[in-house]
């Protein structure tokens, strides 16, 4: 018996190549379309699938409301969350609501066989983006060893801040009332840590960072 | 009389023809003479003498001469003239004393009229003059004080006291005027009293004469006079303070000082009416520091007069408990014991209370001096009530000025605002078209110079390194749009709610920046409006954006919480902070935007910001914003105007 899949979408285009790609896949059937949540809930009453492959930004009801709603409604149904967005926040809401899926669009064509798949046979499936994802995320914040900015000092950052401001050292020095050559040395190391060693380099820097206005 | 001097003399003259003449026989004639001194008419004498005269002529002529009759003529001529001398010197006495008769008892008539007492004594010190006044004032008849001294007259205190102006009198050996207090059973008599010495022919002091009269009543008219003068001096006073733009606390010293001296008084207080409470304004005669700063109204005899609206007196607070115990709190020398007070009414209202105290027992305090005291009340009444409205009207001016300030710099916050939001509107747009033309421009036209080559090629596994490099693109782009549609608007603000969009800001913020932003807020579960949302956000955004550009801080608190029936947003830093009251005045135009905006997103729903902060201590930016409990969150609801 094949597997019984609705698929819900508000964006033609994207409803039509994943279609493509599941007819593709022996052993798998479309049994309906959705372009919001509201209709993906009444074509599960109508067509009871065994998988919702559900879009989260729809208009009217979304993705993440409908889901709780089929998953509450309907336990047997399994969701799996087509997504753009590779966000820690957007995957524990989904999974949170009761999906047991969360496939990135970027990745469909290599990995919504292996989805439906996993999905079907009773486990969570997650791209493997965005595990990865998730964990450099979780070590992101704990190790404090990823990110750039996070290298500088406190007084490195305010350095970077008013270089990038355009003004000089000898302005910077006297802003923040200490030596020239104590800037310069500043200077120097948050060059190294950052590895840029020019000023524009600095500057741009500066703007990814949020310390001055892009 | 007469008619025994007449017989005599006819007796005589009998004798005198009956004997021959004689030398002296005229000598018979003396005796009745000197007996008319008894006779009443004072010229008697002289026609009993011209009587004598012609009875010694008649008996010379027919009286036999035993002697030569040219020397009995001789001697009865000398004998007439004797006569006739004798009667001169006699009527002259007659008329003498007759006088001094008169002037006797003129003397006594006007010393016995003269409403004066007019007394006079010896250098023993007993009385040889005692008047009819004296007779009356001192309740003694004149027969028994003569002769008397003061000791056996009078008590002591008052012998004493006139003892001792007799003697100032001899001293000065002229008049001497006193007033005297003169204690008596049951008052004091004030008598203005001249004394001074009555002298001898030869000049020597030989008794003291007093006048003295009782003035008592004349001094209690003078002094009511002068009372009620001073009251009309302080009336006048009380009125210029009325008009006075001097300050009330100043003004109501000079006051109390002049009520405490009007009324003879040790110490006057004016208290003020403010609520439930009299409050100190003013005090004479105690110092301000030693009296309580605000009394109960319900306390003891203020209640009373406060509720009767009329003056009152007390004669011994002691006897009153709530009174007694206000006297007590009072150091040793300003305890008082007599006590009256006035309402300060203005037009039946009552604005505080004028009081004044007495060390002294009052007893009773004249029914005048509080109707006084209640007119001087009520002029303090109407000084207080100007002074009162003069303040307001001050504090309302003030306001109105203050009000019209604060428009107006609201006015130009608003312009500088509106001017810079058109000025980042700009900057936003340039930023957009650079990314989307030399980032995904460039990203795109790469992708369409791999796919036009790929076009041109036949051999299908040539394909393979374009299709790859292609992708790769693709996916650069995909980023990019991706960044750049999170920087506008996440994606999570809509599709997860305010917490999750949050959440991950502030990590995103916290890694760019390096800073460690800590979110707390994870048990807000509903959805709130999406304006409420989306306000609440961008307020986030902005203090996190200032706090990554100011703040120098290394720690960041983003906390999310329902505050009764507001969203609660709190953004909290251990960054250098600022001084709040300069905030306005700071030259970077940049932070006070971005507070400004912060200010306007809240304020366009309802809500509020408040900014707190101390120099080298950190920042703390709350934001609340109303949720409307009854109407459910509205997906469909328009949404706030976004930046483009």
């Amino acid at each position: 018996m094949s597997i019984r899949i609705l698929l819900a979408d508000d964006h033609n285009l994207m409803r039509a190549g994943i279609r493509s790609l599941l007819e593709k896949i022996v052993g798998v059937e479309v049994v309906g379309e959705a372009s919001d949540g509201r209709e993906a809930f009444e074509s599960v009453k109508a067509h009871a699938p065994n998988i919702v492959l559900m879009d989260i930004a729809m208009a009217g009801l979304n993705g993440l409301e409908a889901t709780a709603r089929i998953i509450k409604e309907f336990p047997r149904v399994r969701v799996i969350i087509l997504s753009m967005h590779a966000n820690e926040e957007y995957v524990v809401q989904t999974l949170r609501a009761g999906a047991a899926g969360y496939l990135l669009k970027d990745a469909a064509t290599a990995e919504l066989e292996l989805a439906i798949q996993a999905v079907a046979r009773g486990d969570t499936y997650l791209s493997p983006a965005i595990s990865r994802r998730v964990i450099e995320d979780y070590l992101g914040r704990t190790s404090n060893q990823r990110n750039p900015g996070e290298q500088l000092t406190p007084r490195q950052r305010e350095i970077l801040q008013l270089i990038a401001e355009g003004k000089s050292t000898k302005e910077i020095a006297f802003v923040l009332n200490v030596s020239i050559k104590t800037v310069e040395t500043h200077r120097t190391q948050l060059m190294d840590r950052l590895n840029i060693h020019d000023i524009p380099g600095l500057v741009r820097q500066a703007m990814r960072m949020g310390l001055v206005p892009p | 009389m007469i008619v025994v001097t007449l017989v005599i003399a006819g007796a005589f003259f009998v004798l005198d023809l009956k004997l021959p003449s004689g030398v002296g026989e005229w000598g018979f004639y003396l005796f009745p003479l000197l007996l008319t001194v008894r006779v009443r008419a004072a010229s008697y004498p002289f026609i009993f003498t011209g009587i004598c005269s012609v009875l010694l002529v008649v008996g010379f002529a027919c009286s036999p001469f035993l002697l030569p009759w040219r020397l009995l003529a001789l001697d009865r001529l000398v004998g007439i003239g004797a006569l006739w001398v004798t009667a001169g010197l006699l009527v002259q006495r007659r008329r003498t004393e007759q006088a001094l008769q008169l002037s006797e008892s003129r003397l006594r008539a006007i010393l016995d009229h003269s409403p004066l007492r007019i007394f006079a004594k010896d250098l023993r010190g007993r009385y040889i003059e005692f008047n009819r006044q004296c007779e009356i004032s001192h309740n003694q008849t004149r027969e028994k004080a003569l002769g008397r001294t003061d000791t056996e007259l009078f008590p002591k205190p008052v012998s004493d006291i006139f003892r001792i102006t007799d003697q100032k009198a001899l001293e000065a050996g002229g008049a001497v005027t006193t007033e005297l207090q003169i204690p008596r059973e049951n008052d004091v008599r004030t008598v203005l009293s001249i004394k001074f010495p009555l002298l001898d022919v030869d000049g020597k002091c030989n008794a003291i004469c007093g006048v003295s009269a009782d003035i008592t009543e004349l001094k209690q008219v003078e002094r009511a006079l002068r009372q009620s003068q001073e009251r009309l001096a302080l009336l006048a006073r009380v009125t210029g303070a009325v008009v006075g733009a001097r300050p009330l606390q100043e003004e109501g010293r000079k006051l109390a000082e002049h009520v405490r001296k009007a009324f003879g008084v040790d110490a006057c207080v004016i208290r003020i009416l403010e609520g439930e409470d009299l409050i100190l304004l003013a005090s004479a005669g105690i110092p301000e520091g030693q009296l309580q700063p605000r009394l109960p109204v319900g306390l003891g005899i203020a209640r009373e007069m406060m509720s009767a609206r009329k003056a009152m007196f007390m004669a011994d607070v002691r006897a009153h408990d709530s009174s007694a115990l206000c006297r007590n709190q009072l150091p040793e020398e300003h305890r008082y014991i007599s006590y009256a007070g006035a309402p300060l009414l203005v037009q039946d209202r009552v604005v505080g209370i004028l009081g004044i105290y007495s060390r002294v027992q009052l007893d009773p305090l004249p029914e005048t001096d509080l109707e006084h005291l209640q007119i001087v009340a009520n002029h303090i009444a109407v000084a207080i009530v100007n002074d009162m409205l003069f303040r307001e009207i001050e504090t309302q001016k003030n306001q109105m000025e203050e009000e019209v300030g604060v428009r107006k710099r609201m006015e130009e916050a608003l312009q500088t605002l509106s001017r810079r939001l058109l000025e980042l509107q700009e900057t936003e747009r340039r930023h957009l078209a650079r990314e989307l033309h030399d980032e995904i421009g460039q990203a795109l036209t790469a992708l369409k110079i791999n796919l036009q080559t790929v076009q041109r090629l036949d051999d299908a596994a040539a394909f393979v390194p374009r299709l790859v490099d292609s992708i790769r693109i693709v996916d650069r782009i995909l980023r990019q749009v991706r960044d750049l549609s999170l920087d506008l608007r996440p994606s999570m603000l809509d599709d997860l709610g305010l917490c999750a969009a949050l959440r991950w800001y502030a990590d995103q913020q916290g890694q760019r920046a390096g800073l460690r932003i800590q979110f707390a807020g994870g048990d807000l579960a509903e959805r709130v409006e999406t304006a409420v949302e989306t306000a609440c956000f961008r307020v986030a955004q902005e203090a996190l954006t200032n706090v990554v550009r100011h703040a120098r801080a290394s720690k960041v608190l983003v906390q999310l919480e329902i505050d009764g029936a507001a969203l609660h947003l709190a953004v909290c830093d251990d960054g250098v902070g600022f001084d709040p009251a300069q905030l306005h005045r700071r030259a970077e135009p940049g932070s006070r935007l971005g507070l400004l905006g912060m200010e306007e997103r809240a304020s366009l729903i309802g809500g509020r910001i408040e900014l707190k902060s101390t120099l080298r201590h950190g920042t703390e930016v709350h934001a609340w914003f109303p949720l409307a409990e009854a109407a459910p969150p509205h997906p469909e609801s328009p949404e706030l105007v976004e930046k483009p």
